[in-house]
């Protein structure tokens, strides 16, 4: 093992996991700060949280320092595309069903994540989005009465 | 009813949908003509609990008499909260309406910021229904009166364990007007739903509950729980209990009333139309009869208007404005 | 024999061409709404209950039971093709599940998923039948000092969900904990770590955060790795168990219906704890422990038959005492008392034939769900054989629609996606999500009894191990500190053995 890799983070893996954890714990702890930590019993509203905060810093800090101590894999690299396409379009459902509707909001929505695929096909994925929106307008709202706008509401 | 009859069913409900979509479609919104696209009921409460089943039963039969359809769609959430901001924002044609309880008027104490005004974002169209709570302990809880467990809570009532359902439920705010009228506190247990506490209760790992009488009728008629008082003015058919009013606690009451709102501004012939199908329902045997089986009582000719509502609301929202700030709860 | 006699009115009861019909219809709606990701029993039974105001109480209860039970088995299907848990019992059977499917054996797993099922639904319905009252009587026995031990037990077991690093585990196990603690604080009605969001008023839902981190997170992944996904799309081999599956699987599906009957009588996290209990023993007693997460039979088998089993006695409760342990039976509760029916501890005396009747049926469901279950086998494979490009945006829209229709907001949808992000970043960091998910579960449930027992013992924490007051919890605690040894000491003996090496 060479003094110039050992110097180096082993497990980036790891060690930015850690890190992470002890960040969203941190940030937990900033959230209950005016919390009670103990009331009339020894328990209150902020106990539960705190003390599973701390937990959490603990072990994410012995996450980090078994990273360094301990040779691991490198972070494979994050797919924006995927990202964006995926999530965006659960995002955009989301914020047009209110208005539009399902037969309105599912089109774009289907095509959006469509666009993941490198093997996208525009037409076959267009025919693809209007069957499937077709078929769950009828399925969710019709058939299993299921409280979703259908229709656009204005 | 058979299984064929269902899916019969569940084809005419697709066809009424369709239908009523292509009249949207169409844009026809002429005024006087109500209701034009199905009346959607809000509920603040999970699909199901007795909120659910009361406002089902009325969509139902509303629905008949309006000659149109009449959906329930729940938005629980924020101790019904979320679902009251909805409807208070929603398009004031009476296509849109609320079913609400007495945490429409608690919550206005309980949260110190709502996105609406529970009184004047709304446009009452009549009470609906009124039930009573039956106080009940586990049933070796050495008190043989109400009076006797009144006194002993007053004499030392941080040894007396109460359970309740979670701040604001209705279990929570009965337990809260007894401590606040015997001027003592008990030693409160706060469970996820009234289900495991009248669990807790039979087993005899906790004294107190009040609960609805629809959920703890059951135990009661089994033995498992010793009831002593209900809590509303008048005694309860299906119990031969006294009431807590006329156990110690002058004038003391407090039920779970459901209402029907609909958001402000909604044209007065509409709340009119509503009014009478709301009205038309509280005359239908079978909505009696399955009220009668909830142990709820149907509200009479003269509460199901309006202003008895409005009167109503108004009246509970100042007197548990007091109750909560004294007892220093808050959601917020 | 009593019993005999009864089960026989039961049938006479159930076997009408009416009931039948009636228990067909809601097994086959059940199926759809489980393999459906997001929809729920629950939403589903409120939807239908309308329905049912015209049919005879019998009828109508038999019905919604077929609900229930179909969801549970249409669920484990979504969880082991696509790797998306539509509820909590199902997360562990998406470990295993989906691996197999991975590697062809998709058929396999959903088959014998369904036949351990089968068999756990007939052992739990005799138990019921035989045994109700008395079991009723254990789970009463159980306080909330004894609940909050019996959690504490259940995290310890979590840890060995994991197929990797036992501290990582443990991680994100205090992870769900932290996240089962958002929302309104139950007691003072105080917001805790909500934004000052209403939508997250009432805590994160679980749906919300299984379908982000497992379903959107593994479509995430698949789309990255194109190789993976043709594995999945083409590579099916039969879609039936061999004898020797049947065979490694037997002892399996045994042990998980004894376990999940058992935990299915106490109310809230009974089904869930049953089925990682059973994959812990199974792991546990596993010749090739190392199989486990890679798409192990037992690994399938045992969790399944445990939380079909749990589903079952959770009935016990309800037809008992009349008290409802989860949310589907709260609104069973609900359809009883619309057609005027009180259920408790009266109505074997009082209504014999819904009584005997209802019980009967549920082996008549579970039944009709093998048999409508094994031949889907093959449909469901071949679902597989779609087009991935296809099939992806189909289970996102699937899965949008059903997160909406859980409370009608648009924010839990947000929500999902969010959680879509977290999971893709714990798979690039080699977390594993699933001893999170059942950490979450657990947490609420942990932290509510905790309270009650401290405010019943006054703030004493001694309680939990006072084996005068409580026994179990004593047992329980005991029992979780030997096995949190026995579960660290591998891993630090690792540790030493490398740091040597080095």
């Amino acid at each position: 093992m060479s003094d110039h890799r050992s110097q180096a983070a082993r497990s980036p893996q790891d060690i930015v996991g850690g890190l992470a954890l002890i960040l969203i714990a941190l940030l937990a702890l900033y959230l209950v700060n005016h919390l009670p930590a103990s009331g009339r019993v020894g328990f209150a509203s902020g106990t539960a949280p705190r003390l599973f905060a701390y937990g959490l810093v603990g072990l994410g800090a012995m996450v980090m320092i078994t990273g360094w101590m301990k040779e691991g894999p490198h972070i494979e690299r994050f797919s924006f595309r995927g990202i964006i396409a995926i999530l965006g379009s659960v995002v955009l459902f989301a914020l047009m069903i209110r208005t539009f509707g399902l037969a309105v909001s599912g089109i774009p929505m289907v095509l959006l994540a469509g666009t993941a695929a490198r093997d996208i096909r525009w037409k076959e994925a267009l025919v693809f989005a209007i069957a499937l929106t077709a078929f769950c307008g009828f399925l969710f709202p019709i058939a299993l009465g299921q409280p979703i706008p259908l229709w656009p509401q204005f | 009813m058979s299984g064929v009859e269902i899916f019969r069913h569940i084809r005419r409900r697709a066809a009424l949908a369709l239908g009523a979509a292509a009249l949207v479609l169409a844009g026809t919104g002429a005024a006087g003509a109500f209701p034009t696209k199905p009346v959607t009921i809000i509920v603040p409460f999970a699909a199901g609990g007795p909120s659910d089943t009361i406002a089902r039963l009325f969509a139902a039969s509303m629905g008949q008499t309006l000659g149109g359809q009449v959906i329930v769609e729940n938005v629980a959430g924020a101790g019904s909260t979320i679902g009251i901001g909805r409807v208070a924002k929603a398009a004031p044609d009476g296509h849109t309406l609320l079913v609400s309880h007495i945490s429409h008027a608690t919550t206005a104490s309980l949260y110190k910021t709502l996105t609406y005004d529970p009184v004047g974002d709304f446009a009452p169209v009549g009470m609906m229904t009124d039930g009573a709570f039956v106080l009940v302990s586990r049933k070796d809880f050495p008190a043989g009166s109400v009076a006797e467990l009144f006194q002993k809570i007053k004499a030392g009532g941080e040894k007396i364990s109460y359970a309740h359902a979670g701040v604001g439920s209705g279990s929570h705010l009965c337990g809260l007007m007894i401590q606040n009228a015997l001027g003592a506190r008990m030693n409160e247990i706060p469970y996820r739903g009234t289900g495991p506490a009248l669990s807790d209760i039979v087993s005899g790992k906790v004294d107190l509950l009040c609960d609805q009488i629809t959920s703890a009728l059951p135990q009661i008629q089994g033995g498992s729980v010793k009831a002593h008082a209900v809590t509303s003015k008048a005694p309860v058919a299906a119990l031969k209990l006294p009431t807590v009013a006329e156990s110690g606690i002058k004038d003391f009451e407090i039920t779970i009333w459901h209402g029907l709102y609909a958001p402000k501004g909604t044209p007065a012939d509409v709340i009119a139309k509503l009014n009478g199908a709301l009205k038309a329902a509280l005359k239908d045997p079978t909505i009696l009869k399955r009220l009668d089986t909830l142990s709820t009582i149907a509200a009479t000719e003269k509460q199901a208007n309006p202003d008895f509502l409005r009167q109503r609301l108004v009246a509970e929202i100042a007197n548990w404005k007091g109750i909560i700030e004294k007892a220093g709860i808050k959601a917020e | 024999m009593e019993l005999l006699s009864n089960l026989a009115y039961g049938f006479s009861v159930a076997a009408t061409i009416q009931n039948i019909l009636l228990c067909l219809l809601g097994a086959l709606v059940g199926t759809l709404i489980g393999v459906l990701p997001g929809i729920g029993p629950v939403a589903t039974i409120a939807m239908l209950l309308p329905i049912t105001y015209k049919l005879d109480p019998t009828g109508a209860l038999i019905m919604l039971a077929g609900i229930y039970y179909g969801a549970q088995y249409g669920g484990s299907t979504t969880a082991i093709l696509v790797n998306l848990p539509g509820e909590s019992s199902s997360v562990v059977t998406a470990l295993d599940g989906h691996q197999m499917a991975k590697k062809g054996r998709a058929g396999a797993a959903l088959a014998i998923a369904a036949i351990g099922s089968f068999i756990a639904g007939t052992f739990g319905t005799i138990l019921i039948a035989a045994l109700g009252k008395p079991l009723t009587e254990i789970a009463q026995a159980f306080g909330p000092a004894d609940y909050f031990s019996l959690m504490v037990l259940g995290l310890v077991c979590a840890v060995v969900l994991a197929s990797g690093s036992v501290l990582k585990a443990l991680a994100m196990i205090f992870l769900g904990l932290l996240l089962s603690t958002v929302g309104t604080d139950l007691e003072t009605g105080e917001q805790r770590m909500t934004f000052g969001l209403l939508p997250l008023a009432d805590g994160i839902e679980f749906v919300t955060l299984a379908m982000g981190v497992f379903g959107f997170a593994e479509i995430l992944r698949n789309l990255e790795q194109e190789q993976s996904r043709d594995i999945v799309e083409q590579k099916v081999t039969n879609l039936m168990p061999t004898r020797a599956d049947l065979k490694e699987a037997a002892p399996a599906v045994v042990r998980g219906t004894l376990l999940g009957s058992i935990l299915g009588i106490l109310p809230g996290g009974g089904a869930v704890l049953a089925a990682f209990g059973s994959y812990t023993l199974e792991k546990k007693l596993s010749k090739t422990p190392k199989e486990f997460g890679k798409g192990a039979i037992c690994g399938v088998a045992g969790p399944e038959s445990a939380n079909n089993a749990a589903a079952q006695t959770s009935f016990i409760p309800l037809l008992t005492l009349g008290i409802p342990p989860n949310a589907v039976m709260a609104i069973m509760v609900g359809a009883m008392t619309i057609h005027g029916i009180v259920p408790g501890p009266q109505i074997m005396q009082k209504q014999p034939d819904l009584f005997w009747g209802m019980i009967a049926s549920m082996w008549i469901g579970n039944l009709m769900l093998v048999i409508i279950n094994l031949p889907l086998v093959g449909l469901w494979v071949r679902l597989l054989r779609v087009p991935y490009r296809m099939l992806f945006p189909a289970i996102l829209i699937f899965c949008a629609i059903g997160v909406y229709s859980i409370n009608n907001q648009p924010f839990d949808v947000m929500l999902t996606a969010f959680f879509g992000l977290c999971g893709y970043v714990l798979i690039k960091l080699s977390f594993e999500p699933a001893p999170m998910l059942v950490a979450f579960v657990l947490g609420k449930l942990m932290e509510e009894k905790l309270r009650q027992a401290m405010l019943l013992s006054r703030g004493d924490p001694t309680t939990f191990v006072s084996f005068s007051q409580h026994p179990i919890s004593t047992v329980l605690i005991i029992v979780s500190g030997i096995l949190l040894v026995l579960a660290v000491t591998p891993s630090l003996r690792k540790k030493r053995d490398e740091v040597f090496v080095e």
